[in-house]
Order: structure tokens, then C-alpha cells, then sequence
């Protein structure tokens, strides 16, 4: 991801502390942000009400490309807990975004 | 296969009810060791494949084994069937989300990360694009 030029950033609503045990423990590379108030998952709409330990709310596990000015690409979003994304369709659309940066959002490959 | 000569009510056939409680409970343990196969993890196939069979056998026991507990462990093979049916087909499923859907631009923020270093988005774009990855936490 990095190779092509682009930035992961992961988001959930895990404190600091936990989500540096959470790395530490994949050996994840990417910053995970925290959004322990969860008011950046409800600007994106992609809360998961009551979904989480003692009821909380957490992510739904949404994914979303986003270029130059913040103007979204592309966007993901599984319809039920066990669907993943496809890391190849993702390294493909930033590839793409390299070779075509003012990509129409319309067009995604 | 019947043997003539010998009621119905002497058969045992619990063997039939334990092997199927067995296969049954096979289901959600195959389905957790193989998550990360795709056709297990999406469709379940083979998981329902074993309970499907193990509730199977258990009717099978049932039918030839009239003693109550018997069928009763009959009826739990086929209530793990149910429930297992449920919890991957209903209870997985994820809320929509039509404002996520309609987003154009995406909302700026500053977050602290993992490492306690703090993060804006509009930097972040302004370099080169941002793969935003939301995930469940709460492990």
C-alpha cells in the first residue's frame, strides 16, 4: 500500500493502552487510531449501536479511500460480520489512483 | 434393517443420538478452525454440511429408538442446527448504513493514535491517498 503511495489508517473506538496491545500483538505497522468517544464513527456513519462489550457501541468494519480534499473514491461496506474485503481490489484502486490521480469516483476499477 | 422377532420398543439405538450429537457439535468447531477459508467463513457449507447429518442421525436414532431420552437428545441436535442457522444467517447481520452510502467528502478529525501521537485526516490526504480501515475493537 505504502509502495503505491498511499496511507492506512485504522480507526475503532479501542482506548490508547488497548489498541497498542492490539498491535503489539498482530504486529500491525499502521497507526490505530482511537475514537474512544466514537464521534468519528458517527460522522461517517458507520456505528454498530449496542454491538460491543457491556453494550457499547463500535465500528462496523467499513473501509473508504479517500483522495485529495478529503473527496471519497471508493467505499466498502460488508453486510454481515463475516465478510472481509479483498486486499487485492484495494492495492488496485490506489494503483490506479497513482497512474490516474484525478480519477472520476464513478469510475472505480 | 428390521429383524423379524424383535419389537420395536427393545431396539436401542442411542448410539445413533449420541453419534449425531457428536456431528453436530462438530459444525461450529469445524466452522471456528476453518474461519479463515472463504467458503467456510461466508457460507458456512461445510459446518451445516455436519450438523445437517449429525441432526440426521439423530432423527434416524429417534425414530427407531422410542425411549423419551433418546428423543430428546434428538430434539437438541436439531435446536443446535437452529441456532447455529440463526447466529450465522440473522444474528450476523450488520446494520445498513445509507449515511455512509451518501458521503461525498469525508469529515475531517484529529485522533490521538496507538502510539499517542496525534493524527489529522486533512494532512494525511494532503500527502497521498488514505485508506480509512474501521474496525470492531473490543476484543
Amino acid at each position: 500500500m505504502e509502495q503505491q503511495g498511499g496511507r492506512l489508517l485504522a480507526v475503532s473506538v479501542d482506548s490508547p493502552t488497548e489498541s497498542r496491545r492490539f498491535a503489539e500483538r498482530l504486529g500491525l505497522q499502521f497507526p490505530l487510531l482511537c475514537d474512544t468517544d466514537g464521534s468519528v464513527l458517527r460522522s461517517f456513519g458507520v456505528v454498530h449501536s449496542g454491538a460491543g462489550r457491556g453494550g457499547a457501541d463500535i465500528a462496523i468494519p467499513a473501509n473508504v479511500l479517500i483522495g485529495r480534499g478529503g473527496r471519497i473514491l471508493w467505499r466498502y461496506v460488508p453486510h454481515r460480520i463475516q465478510e472481509r474485503l479483498d486486499p487485492a481490489k484495494v492495492l488496485k484502486a490506489v494503483r490506479a489512483l497513482r497512474e490516474q490521480p484525478d480519477l472520476d469516483p464513478e469510475q472505480r476499477p | 434393517m428390521k429383524c423379524s422377532g424383535q419389537s420395536s420398543s427393545s431396539r436401542h439405538a442411542e448410539g445413533w443420538a449420541f453419534a449425531g450429537l457428536a456431528l453436530v457439535f462438530s459444525g461450529p468447531v469445524a466452522y471456528l478452525l476453518f474461519v479463515d477459508n472463504v467458503t467456510m467463513r461466508v457460507t458456512g457449507a461445510p459446518a451445516f454440511g455436519l450438523m445437517a447429518a449429525g441432526s440426521a442421525m439423530g432423527l434416524l436414532g429417534a425414530w427407531r429408538d422410542r425411549r423419551r431420552w433418546v428423543r430428546l437428545i434428538c430434539v437438541l441436535n436439531v435446536l443446535l442446527l437452529v441456532g447455529f442457522a440463526y447466529s450465522f444467517i440473522w444474528w450476523a447481520v450488520l446494520p445498513k448504513t445509507p449515511v455512509f452510502a451518501s458521503l461525498q467528502t469525508a469529515p475531517d478529525f484529529t485522533l490521538q493514535d496507538h502510539s499517542g501521537q496525534w493524527v489529522t485526516l486533512s494532512e494525511a490526504w494532503s500527502s497521498g491517498p488514505v485508506l480509512l480501515v474501521f474496525y470492531r475493537g473490543h476484543w
